[in-house]
């Protein structure tokens, strides 16, 4: 007799040394050895066994489970992935994600990417700001930045040319663009105008000179202030600030391509200063990247799930798929042949019907499972909890008010 | 490679034997001539009737064609043409294949092989062979020397 290709009755002892599974990712979980044959079981009586054959073997159902067990695996992950990419991108892929409950919020991550508006309003980000100078001789109005600048740093030679810090030479030779960001020159800070004439004055030494400093006030350190708000301070400082930049300077300029242009026309000695990005700086994807971190959804560390971690919940799913799994492979068995020759005529099978049917369950099994993943989302959670609250208010304000009479 | 493998054939089997062996069956016995036992004369033919084997039952699928009634001087006369389709492999079971003058009962009655058709080759391939088939006429009980012997 040759060798019946259908089930047996029982299926057959899994273990990590029989290669009962295609892949064997879950061989060697005990809980999966011992469930393995009786789902098997179970899913040869959902398809009719034993008063119908089933042209299936353990082997392949097993295969199925495998799967079921997989594509769960695959489902919950993805939805933690897209949960957590925020909060994971950047972070090490050495140790797995696999059971870890992710509290932290999104401000690191969302940090790293302002970082570049940072750059751009230079207080911050990963773009350096250089700064180099123009001597301003007199008479000299207008200054090419390719031939007249010079670099306060110690470029590099490949880059810039020959230059150093001690002896600055001309910095752009048209291998790098940059870029101009804030040209000045000699500014005296504000905060040395503080306590200058017109800043603080009226203020400084008051305490000392009201006596006080015999009650425990210093004359220096912060005892000797009066407390007055801190925007009074904040104000104070811009108001300096104004006056030295519309006030007190006596130049601007013009910047056009490589050309500045002082006005009015230099009457002595002096540098101007300016500060500039390298564009390629900025441009250097490499200068914000890190390696060897979850860079994006392919290598965010979830891996499979431990089987006998698994919820009874999460079980149940996977054997419901298991069986579609199974169906479907039963289905294309069925199907391989649209017409089963017997004797004196020929029959079809019900392959076309079983993979439909499969095909739907499939769907409607990784349709469920989606939507109750999306409902357990940290936004629908606390969009719950919100209606929750809502509605609870509405409740407790239909109780009536006591109405005190005294 | 051939498209058709014996993995194949081995599944077309199994769902032969379930649909025969299990959701159709209708059992048949036949009755192997006993040429042995069987006296012949000069042409071969035999001479004071035919002896059979014990007979074995085994399940086949059926065409049956209406019994019809022929009246004549000597009286009526009741007839019926069958086909009896069986599987080749559940024969080759057995070690049996069904050859002209053996007889098949089934619903009571006996009927003698006229023919015997061995040509469902799946794929055309001379190993992977499906079916016997038998063609057959209704036979006179009195004719036989078929008796129950228990």
């Amino acid at each position: 007799m040759a060798t019946i290709p259908k089930w047996p009755g029982s299926g057959s002892v899994v273990s990590v040394s029989s290669s009962s599974t295609p892949y064997g990712f879950y061989d060697d979980d005990v809980q999966f050895q011992t469930d393995a044959p009786k789902i098997a079981n179970w899913v040869a009586r959902r398809l009719g066994y034993p008063i119908t054959d089933v042209e299936l073997q353990d082997l392949q159902i097993y295969a199925c489970f495998e799967e079921a067990i997989t594509e769960y695996g695959a489902q919950v992950h993805q939805f933690n992935i897209r949960q957590n990419m925020l909060k994971t991108q950047g972070s090490e892929t050495g140790s797995s994600l696999n059971g870890t409950a992710i509290n932290s919020g999104d401000i690191p991550s969302l940090i790293e990417l302002a970082g570049d508006y940072g750059s751009e309003a230079g207080v911050g980000g990963s773009v350096d700001y250089e700064k180099g100078y123009i001597e301003v001789r007199q008479g000299k109005q207008v200054y090419d930045l390719l031939t007249d600048a010079s670099s306060s740093l110690n470029p590099s030679s490949s880059q810039y040319g020959s230059g150093s810090a001690s002896t600055p030479t001309s910095f752009i030779k048209g291998q790098s663009n940059i870029e101009i960001k804030f040209v000045y020159h000699d500014d005296i800070p504000a905060s040395t105008a503080f306590y200058g004439l017109g800043g603080y004055a009226g203020y400084r030494n008051l305490i000392d000179d009201f006596g006080f400093t015999q009650y425990g006030y210093t004359n220096t350190g912060p005892g000797r202030y009066l407390m007055y708000p801190m925007y009074e301070d904040l104000l104070r400082m811009q108001a300096i600030e104004f006056f030295q930049e519309f006030r007190k300077s006596a130049y601007t300029f013009k910047l056009r391509n490589n050309q500045l242009t002082v006005f009015p026309v230099p009457d002595g000695k002096f540098k101007i200063w300016f500060d500039y990005i390298e564009k390629d700086d900025r441009s250097n994807i490499k200068n914000r990247s890190k390696t060897g971190v979850v860079s994006d959804y392919s290598n965010v560390p979830y891996n499979n799930l431990v089987y006998s971690e698994i919820n009874d919940v999460g079980k149940q799913w996977i054997r419901k798929y298991t069986l579609a799994l199974s169906k479907e492979v039963l289905g294309e068995i069925r199907e391989k042949y649209s017409n089963i020759p017997i004797p004196g005529d020929q029959i079809s099978l019900n392959g076309p019907s079983l993979r439909s049917e499969a095909q739907t369950e499939k769907d409607a099994l990784i349709q469920q499972l989606r939507d109750n993943l999306e409902q357990t989302s940290r936004q629908k959670q606390v969009e719950m909890e919100s209606d929750i609250s809502d509605k609870m208010q509405q409740q407790l304000g239909r109780i009536p008010n006591k109405i005190y009479i005294g | 490679m051939a498209f058709f493998q014996q993995r194949d054939f081995d599944f077309f089997q199994s769902i032969n034997r379930e649909l025969i062996d299990d959701f159709v069956e209708t059992p048949v016995i036949i009755y192997k001539v006993d040429e042995k036992n069987t006296e012949k004369n000069l042409y071969g033919e035999s001479v004071s009737g035919k002896s059979y084997q014990v007979g074995f039952q085994i399940n086949a699928l059926i065409a049956r064609n209406d019994q019809t009634v022929e009246y004549d001087d000597f009286g009526s006369n009741s007839q019926q043409g069958i086909q009896f389709r069986f599987l080749r492999e559940t024969l080759s079971d057995v070690s049996f294949k069904p050859w002209f003058g053996d007889i098949i009962q089934f619903n009571d009655a006996f009927f003698q092989i006229d023919n015997v058709i061995d040509n469902q080759l799946i794929a055309g391939n001379v190993d992977f062979s499906n079916s016997i088939i038998v063609d057959t006429h209704m036979t006179r009980r009195s004719k036989l020397n078929i008796d129950k012997l228990y």
